[in-house]
């Protein structure tokens, strides 16, 4: 039951922020200092995720695959399709569920239990277009970024991984990734980074704007924001394969 | 003018209070007393529509506010001033700013006359010095004035307290009660006092609700109330008095 | 600088526009600035190929297939960009191959001589070679039943065997066995007691075989002219060989054309009248002659050679 009463509050919050997403001029300039926040601020953490993330695919891969019927271009082929169609998406995703999700969720807490909320509310603000759409917005806008940032960064740390450690020459390792490169994979990849934009800022922003009961009522709508995120991104990492692959 | 009609509120099971009825007639001040959760903020945020009843109808201006459309009850809003308990300055922004927000939102003044409003609005509470401080550097009475600056800056027709004097030293709490008083007489305004501090009210309030035991227990004028003797007024009115003398 | 917000999300979303866009030109293969030779080639089905796959000239990677599709006559049409400085002549061929056992399937373009050079658009010819997975795998069915069956005879065989050697007959055989150990250990003291001998034996046989050599080697010559005349000889008879030939197939047409009652002869032979003629003659002359036993003056008396007698 509490279940239900949930996704009805959290339906008539995304509701009301869908009507006043149309009252641009309320949220012009938070959505803007959202999308730094989102996007441009996450980019150094998102630089450093891909580069490791396709590093380590890369070594794991060639000792896996260490066999002399297996050409090693198989490893480009795995680490990059891994990358596009999952890894950028979901991993970013998880880091930015713990550094977005939790820094809106605490945001919007703060400014609940604080009144601000109501202040707003009070000065005759539409505090969901003035504080959900901007944040929803961002995430939705700035997730296809981060993913491609996410992949760049990880095609470039499986190249660089393999060449350094000398088990996969580039050149080899370009020609599998090329091999199996399909476009499709992309529009994927962006399609769940749209996706799970959503899902972490929309989480986030419901769990903070209902949040209730002074610090520590932020701090557990923050961790549940952080942890409901992961949770759904992971659900919808597994519907939209399940859909679309 | 502002006609509460037999409003009653719960929270799931928990009842607010019920029957609630009185006029906030225009110009006067009207306190709000009663003991912690006694459900006064609930009743403040009921008369701009933040909260709806369960029952009953507010009506101000012939029209009963939890029948208009988000819209419209967003321009009822407008007309309210309010100062909130923890003055709800927003963080993100300075002193200014936070003045500055609802002529920034809601009037198409130039940036000259923005800051012209802004600094009379901060001169009125004493506080033009602080203009361009951070409000997390701002002490709590500093706090309150620059939201009553903020309360203020749209010319409301009504401004409401919410608790204006909780937290504060009584010398800043009789700066906020002259605050109060000023704005009510020089601007006219009518004014919807919370509050429990009873020095206050008899500084300032024309007008007194007194919420006890889930319900309006005493409404009336503050000379009606100095020679009250209903039983549960007169032990609250008796217990800050004594509060007040220690 | 202090940015605004607004310059930075157009920075940040300007940056990951352009890297994206060089990045899916970098992995689709193609030129990231310029544009590529587009040209195309079909073939009867395009397994293994598929957006992306490499193509090659002479071993050098020259570009990539970026699309394959069905044709309406049912065969595969696959676009390839290639870069712009290789110039590939008209008459050129594309084969669908795999370079390896394991290797994905790649497309091969082998030269052709023309001087005119393809362009974007232009079409060459296709061709799918099937490589030595598809072929095994095709031949694999029967393969496998060959050797299924194989195995099951082999089964039999064994079974029959088992069957055959009872206790009985293993005895017999272990007796066999042991026989044959027997002999083969004499054949070994055998060997051992006349090692000289056979050595003996195997030089003068080399021996043999060295002289014989010497001896070929000295007569090279007349051997050489012994063979040119065998070839000669060898060619004259095809000559001969040929006439008679020519001359079988004139003889052929000969009779032929006896049976078939042309000229005089094959009237002879197959006009039944003229057989008849000459029977009815014969008997004539008989008549004839026997009047004339009977009485020779009857006919000869006025022929006065014949009153001589």
């Amino acid at each position: 039951m509490r279940v239900f009463k949930e996704l009805g509050k959290y339906s008539s919050l995304l509701y009301q922020g869908l009507r006043s997403s149309t009252e641009f001029s309320t949220y012009r300039k938070n959505l803007f200092q959202e999308l730094v926040k989102v996007g441009y601020d996450s980019v150094p953490i998102i630089i450093l995720v891909g580069i490791f993330t396709g590093s380590v695919m890369t070594l794991q891969s060639a000792y896996q695959l260490e066999s002399a019927f297996i050409p090693l271009s198989t490893i480009g082929a795995i680490v990059s399709q891994s990358i596009l169609i999952e890894l950028a998406a979901v991993i970013s995703g998880l880091v930015l569920a713990g550094k977005v999700g939790a820094r809106v969720a605490t945001e919007l807490g703060t400014m609940r239990v604080s009144e601000q909320i109501d202040a707003l509310e009070s000065m005759g603000f539409n505090s969901v277009s003035f504080l959900v759409v901007p944040r929803v917005l961002a995430g939705i806008l700035m997730f296809p970024v981060i993913y491609i940032v996410a992949s760049v960064c990880g095609l470039a740390g499986g190249v660089a991984a393999g060449y350094f450690s000398g088990q996969v020459p580039p050149a080899d390792f370009l020609e599998g990734a090329r091999m199996y490169f399909y476009p499709w994979d992309v529009a994927f990849g962006v399609v769940k980074s749209f996706v799970f934009g959503f899902i972490i800022t929309s989480i986030a922003c419901y769990k903070g704007y209902f949040a209730t009961g002074g610090a520590e009522g932020v701090g557990n709508s923050t961790t549940q924001a952080t942890v409901l995120g992961c949770i759904y991104i992971l659900l919808a990492d597994f519907i939209l394969a399940a859909l679309l692959l | 003018m502002i006609e509460i009609k037999n409003l009653k509120k719960s929270f799931g099971d928990l009842l607010v209070w019920e029957g609630v009825s009185f006029t906030i007639e225009e110009g006067d001040i009207t306190a709000i007393i009663g003991r912690s959760g006694c459900g006064k903020s609930v009743l403040l945020k009921h008369i701009n529509a933040l909260l709806t009843p369960d029952e009953g109808e507010i009506i101000i201006d012939e029209k009963n506010i939890f029948d208009l459309d988000y819209v419209d009850k967003r321009l009822l809003r407008q007309k309210f001033g309010v100062l909130f308990q923890g003055s709800a300055l927003f963080d993100s922004i300075n002193t200014f700013e936070n003045v500055a927000f609802p002529l920034r939102y809601f009037t198409n003044q130039n940036e000259e006359e923005i800051h012209e409003n802004v600094m009379r609005a901060l001169r009125y509470v004493n506080l033009e010095n602080a203009a361009q401080q951070e409000t997390a550097e701002l002490s709590g009475g500093m706090r309150k004035r620059v939201g009553l600056a903020r309360a203020i800056i749209l010319e409301p027709k009504y401004i409401m307290y919410d608790e204006p004097t909780s937290g504060l030293d009584p010398q800043t709490a009789d700066e906020i009660n002259g605050l109060i008083l000023d704005m009510a007489r020089q601007f006219d305004v009518t004014s919807i006092v919370v509050t429990h501090d009873m020095h206050s009210v008899l500084e300032v309030a024309d007008k007194v609700a007194f919420l006890d035991q889930q319900k309006l227990s005493w409404f009336g004028t503050i000379d009606e109330m100095k020679q009250s003797n209903q039983k549960d007024l007169v032990n609250f009115i008796t217990a800050s008095e004594y509060q007040i003398k220690q | 600088m202090k940015l605004s917000n607004e310059a930075k999300v157009g920075i940040t979303v300007f940056l990951a526009v352009v890297v994206a866009i060089i990045g899916f030109r970098f992995m689709r293969d193609v030129p990231i600035f310029g544009t590529s030779l587009n040209i195309s080639s079909t073939f009867e089905k395009a397994d293994g190929i598929s957006n992306g796959s490499l193509v090659y000239i002479k071993g050098v990677r020259v570009g990539s297939v970026n699309s394959v599709q069905l044709t309406p006559e049912n065969n595969v049409q696959v676009g390839m960009s290639i870069d712009t400085d290789v110039n590939i002549p008209e008459d050129s061929r594309a084969n669908l191959t795999s370079l390896g056992i394991v290797e994905g399937k790649s497309i091969v373009i082998e030269m052709g001589s023309s001087s005119q050079f393809v362009e974007t658009g232009d079409e060459i010819a296709g061709t799918y070679a099937q490589t030595i997975m598809e072929t095994l795998g095709d031949q694999g069915e029967q393969l496998g039943s060959d050797v299924s069956n194989s195995i099951n005879e082999l089964n039999q065989f064994l079974r029959q065997l088992n069957e055959t050697v009872d206790d009985e007959t293993r005895g017999k055989l272990d007796e066999t066995l042991s026989n044959l150990l027997d002999s083969s250990e004499r054949v070994a003291n055998l060997l051992e007691e006349k090692r000289g001998d056979i050595d003996l034996a195997i030089e003068s046989g080399s021996r043999v075989i060295s002289q014989l050599d010497t001896l070929a080697t000295n007569n090279r010559p007349k051997v050489d002219s012994l063979m040119t005349s065998l070839e000669e000889n060898v060619r004259e008879l095809s000559v001969v060989r040929e006439e008679l030939e020519t001359a079988s197939a004139s003889l052929n047409q000969l009779l032929d054309k006896l049976n078939n009652g042309e000229g005089t002869m094959g009237k002879l032979i197959n006009d039944p009248s003229v057989y008849e003629n000459l029977d009815s003659l014969t008997i004539e002359l008989n008549k004839l002659v026997k009047g004339i036993n009977e009485d020779p003056g009857k006919y000869l008396k006025h022929m006065s050679i014949i009153e001589v007698f």
